[in-house]
């Protein structure tokens, strides 16, 4: 097991500190649910914004991510997953749906503009850059898989292995991901300086 | 050993980046990758310095709340598990309780109520707990739509009574219409399509009229309102499948109304309206047919960053510059009102920010001819004879005006320019030397532009101003007209409260007057004011946009009467007839015809 991996254990006073108040929470306990909600409403807020670049969006995934959670706490067991990714899986998935409801009604996102793949005009690319922050206006044209690892990565800052358990993929799948996601990035941010 | 794969490589440098080891140190362990590495780190560490987006109090609270009761919901529903059907009992016994805690007559009273009530947010749950026994998405969205509207009525209802508005209500607006626009976007079907059309068609409605309030919402609650203008503005790209959004931020500094000639600036994306620049991006609705020297009219945000970006655009011609007739309401019936003699029909797309009633004085601004006369927008006119009392000033700029938020001197008078600041810069940009009229408000010792007009025709001398105002006075032998100092002006002073033009020079701090026009003198009704662009002259009638206009040799002139220009015109209806009491012409050639494409 790598470092990383091993990292994703319950092996920290942390993370056993964050297992007893799951379970606390898990019978509803309110210190315990008030502890959960202000660690990771504010999490998820963030990881939805960069996904979805607007405020009010972000503002209900993460309260819809919430509820979620609170209603799936009784089902969660500790098993190596660590209680984070369980979030951010749930997290993932919500905005999976959203863009898949609108992608159904052929309908382009509001919010993310378009994808790389439908638009690789670098001179679009370059004004939208003026109007909002360069980084976040980018990672919108990667792809759903690239732009997971590189938020739950760079900017939650989860290891390998918890980024692995959130995506349903190998810890070699999300190197290899990490690596064409930075090179696409690099690639949207050079055209939107060009 | 095996040669380690890139990956791995990438993978080990970015944990050493992240453990604080510099970017030449991470790159000088594998030389022979620095090359393919260096970007890619860099980019990383870019990623990393991404600030934190934070959620706001306001909506953390909010959906604390939901977490909060559902939680508690879930602790009681516990020992039930077994039977789900009682959870919508549940529901309905804690909105019994709140029923028999608040009472009765407490969430009838409630429901009565308006943002500035106490009483307000117990309507708004009230309405919320409707929606928890409606399970058809497509209802609820109706519903919601309904409550959209009662929002804008309340919002109306407060303007219309010169209250401040709160940010509960724009932030009940904003919600509102983002959940039924959520819901919809499940739904397939004729009647879904229906609710969308509607929807798209209230959007848009209710952001024509928060774009016209700016000035009239409290500093407290811009952030709310900026929040519902960007909900409403993003409802309609996203119900017609369009991309691009704006961000509240983006509206930070607030909205405007600008129109002028269109000329390309410096980016694809850029261009001058009337001189100033503004970003035309994806998220601008309308405008398709933006071209080099047409006429375009835009409502513009500027942004927390000072940039102008505009959300609407339309492209037109001095041809449909519309009329504003000001003056008491005399008749008013089945959307129809009646004021100085002119019939107006109120449609569904009346922009209204008064409740109108007979005696009311209102400002209309008016499209159409002939039978077919349309009011576009209805507003409160403002009270010349009172304090605050408006005043018109005319001179000539020495500087370029750049920004929407700035002192602004036009013919050595000083404005203050705010976004609540109309700007027709149609008649040519506003540059320095641009000949320019502003309507403004005296507040606090400060003169607030709320209309700027470029003037069409050769420019008179730089010292030549003109200003129209109320008399008020005479102050160490000068006249003080709308707190501007005049003299001498070589004749007897006029009673308070005339309303009068002068024209003259601007010597210091002081205008040096050459000619005296008494309009009106405001000791009984009004008289009613008429603006539009003179279509003809005759020996008996003038015609200004669709308003014919009865003169006579007692009807005072001022300035060249010329087609084509704009005119304001202040009379009286008489045996069915408009009268000209007194005539303005603005201009001193004909607005210029906008480019062809």
């Amino acid at each position: 097991m790598t470092a990383n991996g091993q990292a994703a254990r319950v092996s920290s006073s942390q993370t056993l500190h964050e297992w007893e108040m799951v379970q606390r929470a898990q019978k509803f306990d309110q210190a315990a649910l008030t502890w959960l909600y202000q660690l990771y409403y504010p999490k998820v807020y963030n990881y939805a914004f960069v996904h979805l670049s607007n405020v009010q969006l972000a503002e209900d995934v993460a309260s819809d991510v919430m509820l979620k959670v609170l209603e799936s706490l009784p089902g969660y067991r500790l098993r190596g997953v660590p209680f984070a990714a369980w979030v951010f899986r749930i997290a993932r998935n919500r905005i999976i749906d959203l863009h898949r409801r609108r992608k159904r009604r052929g309908e382009v996102d509001l919010d993310a503009v378009t994808t790389a793949a439908e638009d690789d005009n670098p001179q679009g690319l370059a004004e939208q850059a003026l109007d909002r922050n360069e980084i976040q206006a980018a990672l919108v044209h990667l792809t759903e898989e690239q732009r997971q690892v590189i938020v739950l990565k760079f900017i939650e800052g989860f290891d390998n292995g918890s980024i692995a358990r959130v995506m349903g993929r190998s810890e070699g799948a999300v190197k290899s991901l990490q690596h064409r996601a930075l090179l696409s990035l690099r690639r949207l941010l050079t055209a939107g300086e060009a | 050993m095996a040669a380690r794969g890139f990956d791995a490589i990438l993978d080990e440098c970015l944990a050493a980046l992240a453990q604080g080891l510099p970017l030449e140190a991470c790159l000088a362990r594998y030389p022979r990758h620095a090359d393919e590495l260096r970007p890619l780190l860099s980019v990383a560490q870019q990623v990393r310095r991404l600030p934190v987006a934070r959620p706001r109090a306001t909506a953390q609270a909010a959906a604390w709340q939901r977490f909060y009761h559902r939680s508690s919901a879930l602790r009681m529903a516990r020992p039930y598990r077994s039977f789900p059907w009682l959870r919508p009992l549940a529901i309905a016994a804690s909105v019994l309780l709140a029923l028999i805690v608040a009472g009765g007559g407490t969430i009838y009273a409630a429901s009565k109520s308006q943002p500035d009530s106490f009483l307000y947010p117990l309507k708004l749950a009230t309405e919320d707990a409707r929606l928890w026994f409606v399970f058809d998405d497509k209802d609820k969205a109706r519903i919601l739509l309904d409550q959209s509207e009662t929002r804008v009525e309340e919002i109306t209802g407060l303007v219309d009574e010169d209250k401040e508005t709160p940010g509960s209500v724009l932030s009940a607006l904003r919600n509102r219409t983002a959940r039924a626009i959520r819901l919809l976007e499940g739904e397939s079907g004729p009647e879904a399509d229906a609710l969308r059309e509607r929807a798209l068609q209230l959007a848009a409605a209710h952001e024509q009229l928060l774009t016209s309030l700016w000035g009239d919402i409290a500093a407290s609650a811009r952030d709310d309102y900026a929040e519902a203008v960007a909900t409403l503005h993003n409802a309609q790209l996203r119900i017609n499948g369009r991309p691009g959004y704006v961000l509240p931020e983006d509206l930070g500094g607030g909205v405007t109304h600008l129109s002028g000639k269109a000329t390309p600036g410096s980016e694809p994306s850029v261009w001058l309206i009337g001189g100033l620049e503004v970003h035309v991006g994806s998220a601008a609705i309308g405008g398709a047919d933006l071209a080099p020297g047409r006429i375009a009219e835009a409502i513009v945000a500027r942004g927390s960053d000072g940039l102008l970006r505009v959300l609407n655009l339309t492209v037109t011609g001095p041809a449909e510059q519309p009329v504003v007739i000001t003056g008491i309401v005399q008749a008013l019936e089945d959307n129809v009102v009646e004021v100085g003699g002119h019939r107006i029909a109120l449609t569904e797309d009346t922009l209204s920010t008064l409740k109108l009633d007979l005696g009311s004085n209102v400002k209309i601004t008016v499209v159409g001819s002939g039978d077919r006369v349309v009011a576009t927008a209805v507003e409160a006119a403002p009270e010349t004879g009172t304090e605050p009392g408006l005043l018109a000033w005319e001179g000539t700029t020495d500087q370029p005006l750049t920004d929407l938020t700035s002192l602004w001197e036009v013919g050595g008078q000083t404005f203050v320019i705010t976004p609540a600041t109309e700007i027709d810069a149609q008649a040519g940009d506003l540059d320095r030397g641009a000949r320019v009229r502003v309507e403004a408000e005296r507040q606090d010792g400060q003169l607030v532009a709320v209309r700027v007009l470029t003037l069409a025709g050769e420019a008179p001398d730089e010292e030549d101003v003109a200003l129209e105002g109320v008399f008020e006075g005479v102050v160490d032998g000068r006249w003080q007209v709308s707190g501007v100092l005049v003299g001498p002006a070589g004749q007897a002073a006029p009673v308070a409260g005339t309303f009068v033009k002068v024209e003259g020079e601007r010597k210091g701090d002081a205008m040096r007057a050459r000619r005296f026009d008494s309009i009106y003198v405001q000791d009984g009704e009004p008289l009613v004011s008429v603006r539009g662009v003179l279509a003809a002259t005759g020996e008996d009638a003038w015609r200004v946009g669709f308003s014919d206009v009865e003169v006579s040799d007692d009807t005072q002139v001022s300035g060249k009467p010329i087609v084509g220009a704009r005119v304001q015109v202040w009379g009286r209806q008489t045996d069915g007839a408009f009268e000209a009491v007194y005539i303005d012409v603005l201009d001193s050639a004909p607005l210029p015809l906008a480019d062809s494409d």
